[in-house]
């Protein structure tokens, strides 16, 4: 097995076999960090990154290879496009997630519905506690139907 | 006044030795490595030496044939060594390198540090230091041939194998480490470490033949 073959396998077998099987253990930490009433949102947000490590990797390689494999364009293209993708999409759809906060504000959720409070995060945390399957599940399905740049 | 045939067979013997050697300084060019980060290494350290000396030694008739173009007389080494207990110790010093250093030897150096790996990890610190030294050493075999296949048989061999060797760190090594970049910028992500510069690193390791490019193209 030559080295590059070897760093190759390490690779795929870290982004592959054991970040995925990893984000169901920061799912879990996700709950019971919710439970506690402590910042779960790490957790959560790593869970799914650990089934996108391919994803990023093959991101990361469109951005580079816009201006050429070996172009001396190709670290500024790749700057370029990940700024306009984080622009342009990632802000997009954070965009909607505080639409659908305010919303929820306007609604009254927050202040008549309180979902910090001690009965009903006790009722979310048990819940997600049983449904840590499903979750990675619903992740996996997510980061699955994906489609890549 | 011709040159002893003792002083012939040395200088054969020697040549003879160059590819084990480089077998050799490969290996201390894995240790070395680790010595260094394992995922790095210092400018004019113990890795960069070792890796020049090995490619040095494997091209080692090439670089003398250039000295001989410059019109300096050097004695041929494409015989056999005549004096018999000279033979016999090449034959030994073969079959060390061979049986002893790199079938037996380089395996449980990197069994250690697979070792060192787990221990690293358990003491909090980044296992992947030992765990790209072991890869090293597990594939030393790998690599001698990989490199013996750069060799271009000209005057120029040597600094046609470093070019080589720098084409396939950045076409071959450095893509995977772009993907071992991102592994690591999540799990940094996850423990509330800096992350975003494993991001970039892993840009600038996929499009480090583009910056050569960039900077070429700025001294131009």
């Amino acid at each position: 097995m030559s080295f590059d073959g070897a760093i190759t396998n390490l690779a795929s077998w870290g982004g592959n076999t054991i970040m995925p099987t990893l984000s169901g253990m920061f799912f879990a930490a996700a709950v019971y960090r919710y439970s506690k009433s402590g910042p779960f949102e790490h957790m959560l947000y790593g869970g799914f990154a650990s089934l996108m490590c391919s994803g990023m990797l093959r991101a990361l390689e469109g951005f580079v290879q816009q201006a050429g494999p070996t172009g001396a364009d190709g670290f500024w293209t790749a700057v370029m496009s990940l700024t306009n993708w984080v622009a342009n999409v990632i802000l997009p759809v954070f965009a909607l997630t505080q639409l659908g906060a305010m919303a929820l504000h306007m609604g009254g959720v927050v202040d008549e519905i309180y979902p910090g409070s001690t009965w009903m995060r006790k009722f979310i945390a048990a819940m997600g506690a049983l449904m840590v399957s499903g979750m990675v599940r619903l992740a996996e399905s997510m980061v699955t139907q994906a489609h890549g740049i | 006044m011709p040159v002893p045939q003792f002083l012939l067979d040395l200088l054969q013997l020697l040549l003879d030795l160059a590819i084990p050697a480089a077998f050799c300084t490969l290996a201390a060019a894995g240790v070395s490595l680790r010595h260094e980060g394992g995922t790095n290494f210092h400018v004019g350290g113990r890795t960069g030496r070792w890796v020049l000396w090995t490619v040095i030694l494997l091209t080692l008739p090439q670089l003398l044939s250039w000295v001989a173009a410059q019109g300096i007389t050097v004695p041929s080494g494409s015989g056999s060594v005549g004096t018999s207990w000279l033979a016999s110790m090449e034959t030994v010093l073969k079959n060390f390198v061979n049986q002893i250093v790199v079938a037996k030897l380089v395996p449980v150096l990197a069994a250690y540090f697979v070792l060192k790996a787990t221990l690293d990890g358990a003491a909090g610190e980044s296992p992947l230091g030992s765990i790209v030294a072991a890869l090293f050493l597990m594939s030393i075999s790998a690599t001698m041939q990989l490199l013996q296949g750069w060799n271009s048989g000209g005057q120029y061999a040597t600094t046609d194998m470093l070019t080589s060797l720098w084409n396939y760190v950045a076409g071959q090594i450095l893509p995977a480490a772009a993907g071992l970049a991102c592994i690591g910028a999540v799990i940094n992500f996850v423990q509330r470490r800096p992350w975003t510069r494993l991001i970039f690193a892993a840009i600038s390791f996929l499009s480090v033949s583009g910056l050569l490019t960039l900077f070429r193209a700025m001294t131009a």
